[in-house]
């Protein structure tokens, strides 16, 4: 990886320095809350799931609309990089930049589920997916974000994944073959769960090479 | 293709819904100045962008220090110095955080002449970029430009909202890049009183179309405008070489393009007054002249 | 050879020789301290102002200003003018403009030029005495101008010339 590519990812994680600190704490505040108990499980859990989800719309938007808005895209194009060096760098810098407070609040979610001893094991399928659910998720806004310039586009990007996350929990989480197994103390890794889990890195692998075949190869880019 | 010439461009064209850049040919050599002079909307900066790699070309062909553009846009910047009024720097940084940034990128990154020109500008690296004023965020990018010493300034509007102090610094300081007679710069501006003073170079243009493109001395001894009182019942021959005429009773007062010794004694003794013209009247006359051709 | 913490001290009359050779070490990458030497070159040179008011073209005006110190004495015969990209940068005016201005004191016979060495103040017994004389030359011919379209005879033109003659030792 050369001076130029590292710099820049550098600076991604040190512009959105606040966002993604900000984000951890918020998330593993959450964590916190939810293994209190009951009710405070709910409110923890919402508070950690949004969190993880507006994080990465903010993260995305912020990072590249913004950048588009704010003109600041000019002064990156004016170093010696080409489109499709900029293209590639911003999805691994916007992806690593998201990974690491996913990473930490994804593994938190485990550790509490495995740690509770009121939280049963069998929670644990569903937590990865949805973990894994998120992080496609993030991958499609950001995805989305590299080859639309238009806010109407990405505003209704953003509407269609807050209606997936909300469908998603209730749909997968209502598929038999997982919702059975929920409240088991020792978690059950089924054939539906690799199914989800295939479909999420499908999903992954799809939005994230695209960019490097479309939005990289244009040839204009104001 | 000459491999010496900073900046070639031939029959570029590039069309957009409403406006179509036609036919731009442009060269500009080492050790030189250009001053890039047209109304607003006329194309400067698509053509800029262009020069840049930011746009791709319909047709026509772009070479930047040799190398192909957009194609081969990451290496032409390496040695290219790129600033536009419309340029941002990242606001929640601080004006020192983007010196290291760039110093870090380029090799050619002189920190004595960095910090000259902070206390030049004005400016304070701890300051956050977000605090700056308009003027002051200009002279910053201008600043990170300058002081990694291109080979090629590329520069759209650079003085445009800055103070009559600091066009003067900023001017000097061009004026010292070019003291390399390697180095080069291309610059846009609606101030014809500075592109008149330092440009080598000047072209004109307006709506999409080159209009003029000549040395800078040569644009200022050519134009003329030309004060005649013709005696009672005289009309005046058919002249080549007339950009306009206006007539009011006895007195013709003639804008031409191609002054010389022989047009002035072609016209004989009706001539009051012979006046030199500055940019700006050239500029104006010249986009009038070229739009009447066009039947516009 | 200067090295980065010299100071250079810098005389009146011996500025010429000075910024020059800070103006070669420059460009050979030998000077470090931009500053020093560009506030070197620009005070030699700050005498030479040029007006965008002013009616006469910037060339003119650079050709003038070298001519009077010419004539003046001050840049003496055999003496290095400053290089054009030098007084260009100094003055903040295009090298092209400069490039004309030496041109055409050149083909006046004022300046010499050789091929790769720079131009010098050419090398004419009694130029400046010369110059002085081409101007009064000048101002008499505008002054013989003026008269006729006043109506002076010759013997008004002469009296206003003895007056300001008087005036003039008098100061």
């Amino acid at each position: 990886m050369n001076m130029l590519t590292r710099k820049l990812i550098a600076k991604e994680f040190y512009l959105h320095r606040w966002l993604i600190i900000g984000s951890t704490v918020a998330g593993l505040a959450g964590l916190l809350i939810a293994a209190e108990g009951k009710v405070r499980f709910n409110i923890g859990m919402l508070m950690w799931l949004t969190t993880i989800v507006a994080f990465g719309i903010v993260l995305a938007m912020f990072a590249i609309a913004n950048e588009r808005k704010e003109r600041t895209l000019q002064f990156v194009l004016s170093l010696p990089l080409s489109h499709g060096d900029y293209v590639r760098i911003k999805v691994v810098g916007l992806l690593l930049c998201f990974l690491v407070p996913w990473f930490i609040l994804s593994a938190g979610a485990v550790t509490l589920i495995a740690v509770m001893p009121n939280l049963p094991n069998g929670l644990l399928p569903y937590a990865v997916l949805l973990c894994g659910f998120f992080l496609a998720n993030y991958s499609l806004v950001l995805c989305s974000a590299l080859h639309t310039a238009s806010e109407g586009v990405m505003t209704l990007v953003i509407i269609t994944t807050n209606m997936g996350i909300t469908l998603f929990i209730f749909m997968v989480g209502a598929l038999p073959s997982l919702n059975d197994h929920l409240m088991d103390p020792a978690p059950v890794w089924n054939s539906t769960f690799w199914t989800v889990l295939g479909v999420e890195a499908a999903t992954l692998v799809i939005t994230l090479s695209l960019p490097y075949f479309v939005a990289a190869r244009r040839r204009d880019f104001i | 293709m000459t491999p010496t010439k900073h900046i070639e461009m031939r029959s570029v064209r590039k069309a957009f819904r409403f406006f179509t850049l036609e036919d731009l040919s442009l060269d500009l050599e080492p050790g030189q100045i250009m001053g890039f002079v047209g109304p607003n909307g006329a194309g400067k900066s698509t053509s800029i962008r262009l020069m840049t790699g930011l746009l791709a070309p319909d047709a026509g062909e772009i070479r930047v220090l040799g190398h192909a553009m957009p194609e081969a846009q990451a290496l032409a910047k390496r040695d290219i110095g790129f600033v536009s009024d419309e340029m941002r720097l990242f606001g929640h940084a601080t004006l020192g955080w983007h010196m290291n940034f760039i110093a870090s990128i380029y090799p050619g990154w002189d920190a004595q002449y960095a910090k000259t020109l902070v206390k030049r500008f004005n400016l304070r690296p701890e300051q956050n970029v977000s605090g700056l004023s308009s003027g002051e965020h200009v002279k910053a990018v201008l600043l990170l430009a300058l002081a990694r010493r291109p080979r090629l300034l590329i520069l759209d509007e650079p003085t445009s909202g800055l103070d009559p102090v600091a066009r003067h610094e900023l001017l000097s300081e061009f004026m010292d890049v070019l003291r390399d007679e390697d180095r080069s710069i291309l610059f846009s501006s609606h101030n014809t009183v500075d592109v008149e003073r330092i440009s080598d170079r000047i072209a004109f243009i307006d709506r999409g179309r080159l209009i003029d493109s000549s040395d800078k001395e040569d644009f200022l001894e050519r134009w003329r405008r030309i004060q005649l009182q013709l005696p009672a019942g005289a009309t005046l021959p058919d002249l080549p070489h007339l950009v306009s005429r206006v007539d009011d009773g006895q007195f013709v007062t003639l804008t031409t393009n191609r002054y010389s010794e022989d047009l002035l004694a072609f016209l004989g003794h009706g001539v009051r007054q012979v006046q030199r013209m500055s940019l700006e009247e050239i500029f104006v006359a010249n986009v009038m002249h070229h739009r009447e051709l066009r039947g516009q | 050879m200067l090295h980065r913490f010299d100071v250079l001290a810098v005389t009146p009359g011996d500025g010429l020789t000075t910024a020059r050779a800070v103006e070669k070490y420059f460009s050979k990458g030998l000077v470090f301290d931009s500053e020093l030497s560009i506030h070197c070159i620009h005070s030699m040179y700050s005498g030479i102002n040029i007006s965008q008011t002013d009616a006469r073209p910037m060339y003119q005006q650079i050709m003038e200003q070298i001519r009077a110190r010419i004539a003046a004495g001050d840049w003496p015969s055999g003496k290095e003018l400053p290089s054009i990209r030098a007084l260009a940068a100094a003055l903040s005016v295009s090298v092209i403009t400069i490039k004309r201005a030496y041109l055409d004191l050149e083909n006046e016979g004022v300046i010499v030029t050789r091929h790769g060495k720079g131009s010098f103040v050419a090398d004419v017994n009694g130029l400046a005495g010369e110059l002085q004389e081409e101007k009064i030359d000048e101002h008499l011919a505008a002054a013989a101008g003026i008269g006729r379209q006043l109506g002076l005879t010759d013997e008004d033109l002469a009296a206003r010339l003895r007056l300001a003659i008087r005036n003039v030792d008098r100061k």
